[in-house]
């Protein structure tokens, strides 16, 4: 499918993305510079930080042809001996992958004599969309890093806060606000916007794993297999689903949530909301189209229900994962994206395609990419009581504005 | 300890681009590849879309960078290739995204760009276009950036020139009229090349690619001298030379006057105009910049990373300056730059010379070498710990004729003299925000780069104001920032030595 605006990230990005924002990992990448040049600014672009250590090779004709590797053996011995990582990802390229190198081998026959453990990644891209790399990531730290530890009833993990995720440092930290207050918890480990290797290591320490998107359900589940942590998945937007996560979070892990600061935090909500509904009573539409990844898309949608709108289109930027919500329709084409905003609309959540498609009074960034505005404060979320809050404002604002341009 | 001669070569053993080596197997950040270049050039055309073919993350990241140099009035389109398309090859869907593209008749022309996997496989892309090329209103153009069989961007920014001849076709030739190629600034009617051939009733055509749709591009072969700006339009300009008869001058971003003298003279014999005789007052000035600085380098070393302009040539002017040049950082062995590396062997140096772009293992060549200077982008701090002047050039890119050695002297003098008398200053982070002399309000930051722990609340907090109240150097951080993306924010990481 040709498109006008960004194309849907691959595996291989979603893989390195993942990794990208871990202090103390080493990547090398077997395969053309550009390659590796193009994904180091592009992750910048994400609004993240960029905290790995990455190498290329480079690859030249004659690699190629005859299916040379010891470039990429002498830049393993190079940065095992020089900055003795306790782990080195040895990734493929789109390349070195279609033509058949055998990194898993090449990983093998080395591993004698290098000291750090070498992870192989021979995907180069094909496979599917970035959802599907971040979730190969997150079970590969998880296979290859986190080691058997004592549990400490204390400690959490979060499963999938991950910097291609528009509003990752935010929703972050209401989600460690929030658990902090309603269970005394502590954030453990998390997978893996600014974390270090070190961190998932001991990842094993913790009682509990919070997921945040569908992508970190299969680490999840190794992690309860493997070490017995329980986890409870969802990305918990609205009042509702904010409710209903405390339910299921504190049932799960047989926790007794504090309802002070919930009740609090609940009534600031319902009288700003009163307000807000006042002011949309008479509002020519009153549905929103939203694109962005799944569980943004499915999290946003009931959080605006909850707000008096209803969601007439709700995207995901990639393919589907299993169960996934029957209102969201998955990758849909630019015309489709066109078609459901030229029928009219209140408001449109999305990314910087969805910016260019529509107004821009009317558009909220929710996704990225994104490249027209900052987003480092960490205290802007859409997840949890603050996000209702948050996005209460961010609407009465846009009321305001189109009360004060008529 | 890395031992440089067991690794890398002298100058004096060069000949070809085998003994260029790289410093080590692992690199950081590495080499742009020529879709990177591609994007540097047609994203200028605004009339003319870009369909780039290949995987997800080049036509992500093409995009990424399109959108960015033309502030999101970019008209790059992406078509990602799959499993399949490997396979069985994807020639259909390049067809069908291309009437796609041309039933919105937008573009006057779409330049079919194809990536790495598709020369692998072997899609011949260029002989689709010119089968099909009559069925679409829109002119046709394809460009591969195979990025295996070169080191650098620079075949992309070549080959997208070059391309772009074909859409020429021969005219009548006006008297008086110029082409402008190569040069990727707007603005390109200030430099002091195009005012003097205006002040001499020269009209300027085309400027490709920094100002130019597709009917200008066409209307190029009317013109009577092409001026190349930038030795990456040369291609295209042998091209133009040989199929429209249109002659050339190359005037690149030279330093040395008397190579400056001849480009001025060949364009006064081809024109018929005089133009040297009223620069006169710049030349003086680079007459006595050259002694200025002379003064101030003498017996000084340098490593070399990279300017706007090539770096043999670069370098010998700053030997005849009377530094000394330890290690030559190139992206390629070019012949054209034989005459300045002899010109460096002559003067008696013989410095290390090794690829661009492959900073972690520099930092232990830093400590054996111990320059003076670091010419080039760089990671700032790395470079002041280490107590090595960093000084940028980028401002040269918008520069042609004298003015290019007279922005490069002020530039390198005003941030050395600025090490001199500011020596707890980090001067590369100023150097690449573009500044020569520090903003008086900044002063009291230079302490706080240097030990942000030991400043007090009250303190920290002054400065902070001071800071935040000069919205230009802030505005100059961020153009700095984007400059140079890959190493400001990441030299750090993979410099972790």
């Amino acid at each position: 499918m040709m498109t006008k605006h960004f194309p849907t990230p691959s595996d291989r990005m979603g893989f390195l993305w993942t990794l990208t924002s871990i202090e103390d990992c080493y990547v090398i990448e077997f395969g053309p510079a550009g390659t590796t040049h193009f994904a180091l600014e592009g992750a910048m672009e994400l609004g993240g930080e960029h905290k790995m250590n990455v190498f290329t090779t480079h690859m030249s004709e004659v690699d190629i042809t005859f299916g040379k590797h010891d470039k990429l053996a002498g830049a393993i011995r190079e940065v095992d001996a020089e900055h003795r990582p306790k782990y080195i990802f040895v990734m493929a390229s789109s390349i070195s992958s279609l033509i058949g190198i055998d990194i898993d081998s090449i990983c093998f026959e080395l591993q004698d004599e290098i000291a750090a453990t070498l992870i192989p990644v021979t995907y180069g891209g094909y496979d599917g969309d970035y959802n599907l790399g971040i979730e190969r990531a997150l079970l590969t730290l998880c296979k290859t890093m986190v080691q058997d530890a004592k549990q400490d009833q204390g400690l959490y993990n979060i499963i999938g806060s991950n910097i291609d995720s528009y509003n990752f440092l935010s929703d972050k930290t209401e989600i460690k606000g929030i658990l902090a207050d309603a269970f005394g918890l502590k954030l453990n480990t998390c997978f893996t916007a600014y974390t270090s290797v070190a961190e998932i290591e001991r990842a094993a320490k913790a009682g509990y794993n919070i997921v945040l998107r569908a992508e970190g359900l299969k680490a999840a589940e190794w992690m309860k297999t493997k070490f017995g942590i329980p986890f409870v998945y969802q990305k918990p937007y609205g009042i509702t689903g904010t409710l209903a996560w405390l339910k299921k979070t504190a049932e799960t892990f047989d926790l007794k949530v504090d309802m002070g600061c919930v009740t609090e935090k609940t009534e600031e909500v319902r009288r700003h909301l009163s307000e807000f509904k006042m002011f949309i009573r008479n509002a020519a539409h009153k549905n929103a189209v939203i694109y962005a990844d799944y569980d943004t898309a499915a999290g946003l949608a009931d959080l605006l229900a909850e707000l008096g709108l209803s969601c007439s289109h709700v995207f995901s930027k990639h393919a589907l994962p299993a169960r996934a919500k029957e209102f969201v329709k998955a990758k849909p084409a630019e015309s489709e994206l066109k078609e459901a905003l030229g029928g009219g609309y209140y408001a449109a959540f999305g990314d910087d395609t969805l910016r260019k498609l529509c107004s821009d009074e009317s558009f909220f960034q929710v996704a990225n990419p994104n490249m027209d505005k900052y987003n480092f404060y960490p205290h802007t979320p859409f997840v949890g009581f603050n996000g209702v809050l948050r996005l209460l404002q961010d609407l009465m604002n846009f009321e305001r504005k189109k009360l004060k341009n008529k | 300890m890395l031992n440089l001669d067991e690794r890398i070569c002298r100058l004096s053993q060069v000949r070809g681009n085998e003994e260029i080596k790289a410093l080590s197997f692992a690199k950081f950040p590495g080499t742009h590849c020529p879709l990177f270049g591609v994007a540097m050039i047609a994203s200028f055309i605004a009339d003319m879309a870009v369909l780039v073919v290949g995987t997800g993350e080049c036509t992500y990241y093409a995009k990424g960078f399109a959108y960015g140099n033309q502030k999101g009035s970019d008209n790059f389109y992406s078509l990602v290739i799959g499993k399949n398309d490997l396979t069985f090859g994807c020639g259909k869907k390049v067809l069908s995204a291309l009437r796609e593209i041309d039933s919105e008749n937008a573009h006057a022309a779409i330049m079919v760009v194809t990536t790495c996997v598709l020369e692998v496989i072997g899609e011949d892309i260029g002989s689709l276009v010119l089968e099909h090329e009559r069925e679409f209103n829109a002119r046709l153009l394809a460009v591969n950036t195979e990025h295996f069989k070169c080191g650098s961007h620079i075949p992309g920014m070549e080959r997208s020139l070059s391309a772009l001849a074909g859409l020429m076709s021969k005219a009548k030739k006006e008297e008086k009229r110029i082409n402008i190629l190569g040069h990727r600034k707007h603005g390109v009617e200030k430099t002091e090349v195009i005012a003097a051939l205006a002040h001499e009733g020269v009209k300027i055509g085309t400027v490709i690619p920094s100002n130019c749709r597709i009917q200008d591009i066409e209307e190029a072969s009317c013109a009577s001298l092409n001026v190349v700006t930038d030795f990456t339009a040369l291609p295209l300009a042998r091209e133009m030379e040989k199929k429209l008869s249109i002659p050339f001058v190359y005037f690149g971003r030279h330093l040395l006057t008397e190579k400056i003298d001849g480009e001025y003279q060949k364009i006064e014999e081809i024109l018929g105009v005089n133009i040297i005789s009223h620069l006169q007052d710049k030349r003086e000035k680079l007459t006595g910049l050259c002694e200025k600085a002379a003064a101030l380098f003498a017996g000084k070393t340098f490593i070399y990373g990279n300017t706007p302009m090539m770096a043999f040539e670069v370098s010998d002017f700053l030997c005849s300056l009377g530094l000394t040049p330890l290690f030559i950082q190139v992206r390629e062995y070019y012949e054209s730059e034989r005459e300045d590396i002899d010109a460096i062997l002559a003067k008696g140096f013989d410095p290390y010379v090794a690829q661009i772009a492959n900073i972690a293992p520099m930092q232990h060549v830093y400590d054996q070498l111990k320059p003076h200077i670091y010419l080039g982008h760089e990671n700032p701090m790395a470079l002041f710990k280490k107590g090595i002047v960093q000084i940028t050039a980028d401002e040269v890119t918008e520069k042609i004729g004298y003015e290019v050695p007279i922005t490069f002297l002020e530039k390198i003098i005003s941030i050395y003299e600025l090490a001199l008398s500011s020596p707890n200053v980090p001067v590369g982070m100023m150097s690449m925000m573009g500044l020569s002399s520090m903003p008086a309000n900044m002063s009291g930051m230079t302490g706080a780069m240097q030990k942000p722990a030991q400043k007090t609340v009250d303190a920290l907090f002054a400065e902070l104001a001071q800071f935040a109240s000069e919205p230009s150097l802030i505005k100059s951080a961020k153009e700095a920032m984007q400059k140079m993306p890959a190493m400001a924010n990441m030299a750090s990481k993979g410099a972790k030595v």
